[in-house]
């Protein structure tokens, strides 16, 4: 009990002789002191302490020399300095950050820009070959002259158009429209898997139509639209002027043999 | 007007009680501050001339060396005047300058770090101050320079501590502010200073003993 309590005393001891402690602990800590001498002792030694502490450092009398030697540089540095009337909100800090936010914003808008704007230049764009392979759609008595709306997905947004050539074929045609292209395509298809292609290699006539149609169709003259079968040997091709495509559209349909065949 | 009340303060401020002093500082103070704001350098000098012992010496307690405190001093009214637009009427100046000193030295001490000078490098040890005429009291020569030796001693060790402590420690034991004041300039908390305080006269006590066995063994 006596262990514990000097040990408490040592830690609260400086406190105590400064006269810090005060209520409870004060009058716990000199009951305790009134009975252990270890403690006294310590007392003693810290109260020692901090009477020479207050001697070391007693402030030396440095003269009025000295005194006058800093109020002179001072007042001699102050001179050439205006005090502002007031905080200045233009002062560097708020500079700093006004400039960074400034920044920040641009960087922003920039970025914002960059987003919305398409992703290549619309000359481009609308330079850019058309594959006919969506023809097949347009067998199904569509107005030829609404021909270039069906050549895209409608569910694409007008700023993410792309170029023909880029298009994956999966992605080329997401739409039910696809599926009927499917069903269109079926004598096509037919003739290929009489020639050796399988059906299920006929699934994906489409989209190598419009891979491989990427070089194909780069003329403004002729439109050409190449399938290529499981057969490397064998590979369909169709041509067609471009004014006489649309004329041409119902007919093969019909007939989607109308083409060359290599 | 100005130098009429600077010499009562001067003179007179021993006699007044502590509360009407301290209103009437709080007044002058005020009065000054405007005045040097608007760019009254008379007026500026009256608060240096109010403040500028307080100042030193803490300057001297804090850096341990009369050059640094009197660099010190310079750059603290120095700072003073160059924000003396950001001090609000009401708060209390001289606890707004004790934080300034405290900053600069601060500043000081880690420039002296970065320099490469210990901390013990520059430390005035014994040769000026009522020190050694309180040391040198039974003329016994002998006791006198061990006297010299413990003083110069607690001097190290008080320089030895983390500024924070020795910030504490100054202002309350050495200055004799309450721990209230301390938390105040400190901007922290009493309970904090308290026991920054007590850290910090243990940890004198620790240095000396430590070295006075080292040197008697």
């Amino acid at each position: 009990m006596r262990k514990t309590n000097c040990k408490r005393m040592k830690k609260v001891m400086s406190l105590y002789i400064a006269a810090d402690l005060v209520g409870e602990p004060e009058r716990e800590a000199a009951s305790h002191l009134a009975t252990c001498d270890g403690c006294r002792q310590l007392a003693s030694e810290f109260a020692e302490g901090n009477s020479l502490l207050t001697q070391a450092c007693a402030q030396p009398d440095f003269g009025g020399e000295f005194y006058a030697g800093i109020r002179s540089a001072v007042l001699k540095e102050i001179s050439h300095y205006r005090v502002p009337s007031k905080p200045s909100i233009f002062g560097r800090r708020w500079l700093y950050a006004a400039s960074l936010a400034a920044a920040i914003i641009a960087s922003g808008v920039m970025l914002q820009y960059r987003r919305s704007a398409p992703e290549t230049p619309q000359g481009l764009a609308s330079n850019s070959p058309v594959i006919d392979r969506p023809t097949l759609g347009r067998a199904k008595g569509a107005d030829p002259s609404s021909s270039p709306q069906l050549l895209e997905s409608p569910r694409w947004p007008r700023r993410s158009r792309r170029p023909a050539v880029v298009r994956k074929p999966d992605t080329l045609n997401p739409t039910g429209t696809a599926r009927d292209d499917r069903k269109e395509i079926a004598p096509a298809i037919g003739a290929l898997t009489a020639s050796g292609a399988s059906a299920s290699e006929s699934a994906t006539l489409s989209g190598q139509s419009a891979s491989s149609s990427s070089g194909a169709a780069s003329s403004s003259e002729v439109s050409r639209i190449e399938i290529q079968t499981a057969d490397a040997n064998i590979r369909i091709i169709w041509l067609s002027p471009r004014d006489s495509r649309k004329s041409e559209e119902s007919n093969h349909d019909q007939d989607p043999e109308n083409g060359d065949r290599n | 007007m100005v130098a009429e009340m600077a010499h009562i303060f001067l003179t007179d401020a021993q006699e007044m009680t502590p509360s009407v002093r301290e209103e009437e500082h709080a007044d002058y103070f005020a009065m000054l501050v405007t005045r040097a704001r608007a760019g009254d350098a008379l007026a500026f000098e009256r608060i240096m001339l109010a403040t500028e012992q307080r100042v030193v010496s803490i300057a001297w307690r804090m850096l341990g060396n009369r050059d640094d405190a009197r660099d010190a001093a310079q750059e603290v009214y120095l700072r003073v005047f160059k924000y003396l637009a950001r001090f609000r009427a009401g708060e209390d100046f001289r606890g707004w300058l004790y934080r300034i000193t405290i900053n600069v030295c601060h500043d000081f001490a880690r420039k002296k770090r970065l320099a490469g000078l210990t901390q013990f490098e520059g430390i005035d040890l014994g040769q000026e101050g009522a020190a050694f005429e309180a040391a040198g009291r039974d003329g016994d020569p002998e006791n006198l320079a061990l006297h010299a030796q413990q003083l110069a001693l607690l001097r190290r060790a008080l320089q030895s501590l983390p500024m924070k402590e020795r910030a504490a420690l100054v202002l309350r034991d050495l200055e004799g502010f309450t721990t209230e004041e301390v938390a105040r300039v400190l901007g922290s908390r009493p309970v904090t200073v308290r026991s920054q305080v007590s850290s910090a006269r243990a940890k004198i006590k620790t240095y000396c003993d430590k070295l006075l066995r080292k040197r008697v063994g």
